[in-house]
């Protein structure tokens, strides 16, 4: 029997939560476990948005290298704890790190691989808890566009 | 016709000074605005000389403050203290984002506003990115708290030299009618932005808080020179605002010990000083300047307070038209040009001789406060909006209206109310 191919969109925040959740639905040790990190354009944007005001200049180089380090560092922790705690859970994970839309990444990415589930982690929204939206963007999208079919996790 | 003239001169300019067509920076439409006033008559070339030299305190305050924080930068003074903020988060995102809070207020108040927004957000980005915390509610808190602290003292903000100068107000009058207010509106920033994120930074983290620091100071023989010189600084703007001295001078004076530190030190870098110090702001305000004044000779920023103020028969109503007025103008347009706008009409007889200061002091704590609704001016911020979502990025922009439309108003009433009764007693 074909073992069932499942990508994981894991945040850096949540990754444990996720996949402690998921082992409760799902013997991970029997799947094969696609663990993806998106290095997504919105924090980035959100810095240039609140330094925006008349005067105001792109970045010096040194300061530039140091946030690209910094982002680096993140997005290799947030891979290597994503991967210890499925490890805990039995799993032998593949991991990946992309960049661009988290969304869209992650759709593409389960197509590439055909994929027979997508797992988003939602209420990780990196966004104020005010107005209506039960869903952040990347959670949204990977909703209304994936092909594979979709399991989205909450705390509680 | 000379009002026609002078009216739709600036309001073309305000209007490209805000779009930026084709990305051309601000300060060459201010320009261009004011030479097409003097190639016009709106104003003749001696009245916006005049103008200019009007205003060289503030010139040379923008000027030093530049130089300030590109040094303090070369010295990782910014480095050192946000690790000393990150340090005292303990580790906890939520006591983080209070003591970046906090960081933030204290940067503003004695190195101004923009040197916090511009120089210390990436500073806590990278920090924050490095924990692996959430990023926005601590840009969002440096950008909020920049503002709301920016009424603390006359050099937290270059509009408040400005309006100074106009009002000849020493420290003790100052505070007197701002301390308050300005205590309110951190405070208020502070609870807003801790309740509204309270969920979203409940994450620890880890910190080497020691290591971050000796790394931050590990130029010692540069570093400490430097935090010894800004500490004197902030001592000598206290001193030189309570005697009415010009600040402008000050910065610069505090700017040349700064550079001459990092000459003998051999740390002058050419990378900061042109990544910090931008002769275009100056044009920037220099075009504003002239175009606002031949505005002014024209009639037209009088016309416009004295509508503005028609209600305002004492000092509580003066306050909260120029509060309101500038708020508004400052979300419209900017709040330099927006309190431009109102120092030039009150200053035309656009209100009573006996409510200038409470009109003016309401109309610096508008300019001051208001951005937080629309940081770069609504028109500006909308503009931007768009330039992103054309790039794909799902934004935060909205977010930070969502926050500002609450953090906005209460600390806009808030300083009202303190202002105003700072009025009666």
């Amino acid at each position: 029997m074909r073992r069932m191919k499942v990508v994981v969109l894991v945040d850096g925040l949540h990754s444990r939560d996720t996949l402690a959740r998921l082992s409760r639905l799902l013997d991970l040790g029997s799947a094969d476990l696609l663990l993806a990190y998106v290095e997504g354009p919105s924090p980035r944007a959100g810095l240039e948005m609140v330094r925006e005001r008349p005067g105001s200049h792109p970045m010096p180089p040194h300061r530039e290298k140091e946030l690209r380090e910094a982002e680096d560092h993140a997005g290799a922790e947030a891979i290597s704890e994503a991967v210890a705690a499925a490890q805990d859970y039995g799993a032998k994970p593949e991991a990946i790190r992309l960049a661009g839309k988290p969304g869209q990444a992650v759709c593409e990415l389960a197509e590439q691989r055909h994929a027979d589930l997508v797992v988003v982690w939602v209420g990780g929204r990196d966004r104020p808890p005010i107005g209506p939206g039960s869903l952040g963007p990347a959670a949204r999208f990977i909703a209304d566009h994936s092909r594979a079919p979709v399991l989205l996790l909450r705390a509680g | 016709m000379r009002t026609a003239l002078a009216g739709g001169i600036l309001t073309v300019a305000l209007l490209l000074i805000v779009v930026r067509p084709w990305r051309v920076s601000e300060a060459w439409w201010a320009a261009g605005g004011a030479v097409l006033m003097v190639a016009t008559g709106a104003i003749s070339l001696g009245g916006a000389a005049g103008a200019i030299a009007d205003e060289w305190d503030l010139f040379l305050f923008f000027a030093g403050l530049m130089v300030i924080a590109a040094v303090a930068d070369m010295a990782r003074f910014f480095d050192w203290a946000a690790a000393l903020a990150t340090a005292a988060g303990r580790g906890s995102g939520r006591r983080l984002l209070l003591s970046v809070l906090i960081l933030g207020a204290a940067v503003t108040t004695f190195l101004s506003n923009d040197a916090a927004v511009i120089i210390l957000t990436p500073v806590v980005y990278g920090i924050v990115t490095r924990l692996r915390l959430r990023v926005m509610p601590y840009l969002f808190a440096v950008s909020l708290t920049a503002n709301a602290a920016s009424m603390t003292l006359p050099i937290s903000n270059p509009i408040n030299v400005l309006t100074g100068d106009h009002l000849h107000a020493p420290l003790a009058g100052y505070e007197q009618h701002l301390f308050l207010a300005s205590m309110a509106s951190i405070a208020i920033t502070v609870a807003v932005l801790m309740a509204i994120f309270w969920r979203s930074v409940g994450h620890d983290f880890v910190f080497d808080w020691r290591a971050a620091m000796a790394t931050a100071s590990a130029d010692r023989g540069f570093f400490l020179p430097v935090l010894v010189a800004l500490g004197a600084l902030a001592v000598a703007y206290v001193i030189g605002s309570a005697l009415l001295l010009p600040l402008g001078v000050i910065a610069v004076l505090g700017a040349a010990v700064l550079v001459a530190i990092a000459l003998a030190r051999r740390r002058l870098s050419r990378e900061h000083l042109r990544a910090h110090v931008s002769p275009a702001v100056l044009v920037y305000v220099a075009g504003l300047f002239v175009m606002v004044h031949g505005a002014q000779d024209a009639g037209i920023t009088g016309a416009l307070v004295a509508s503005a103020t028609a209600e305002a028969q004492d000092a509580s109503r003066a306050v909260i038209s120029g509060l309101l007025g500038s708020a508004a103008l400052s979300n419209v347009v900017n709040n330099l040009p927006g309190v431009l706008v109102f120092i030039s009409g009150a200053q035309a007889g656009g209100v009573k001789a006996s409510l200038q200061l409470p009109f003016l002091f309401g109309a610096l704590a508008g300019a001051d406060l208001g951005p937080n609704l629309t940081p770069v001016g609504s028109l500006s911020t909308m503009l931007w909006l768009v330039i992103v979502r054309r790039r794909g990025v799902e934004v935060s922009a909205w977010d930070f209206l969502r926050v500002g439309a609450i953090v906005a108003p209460l600390t806009l009433i808030a300083a009202g109310l303190l202002i105003a009764l700072s009025f009666r007693q």
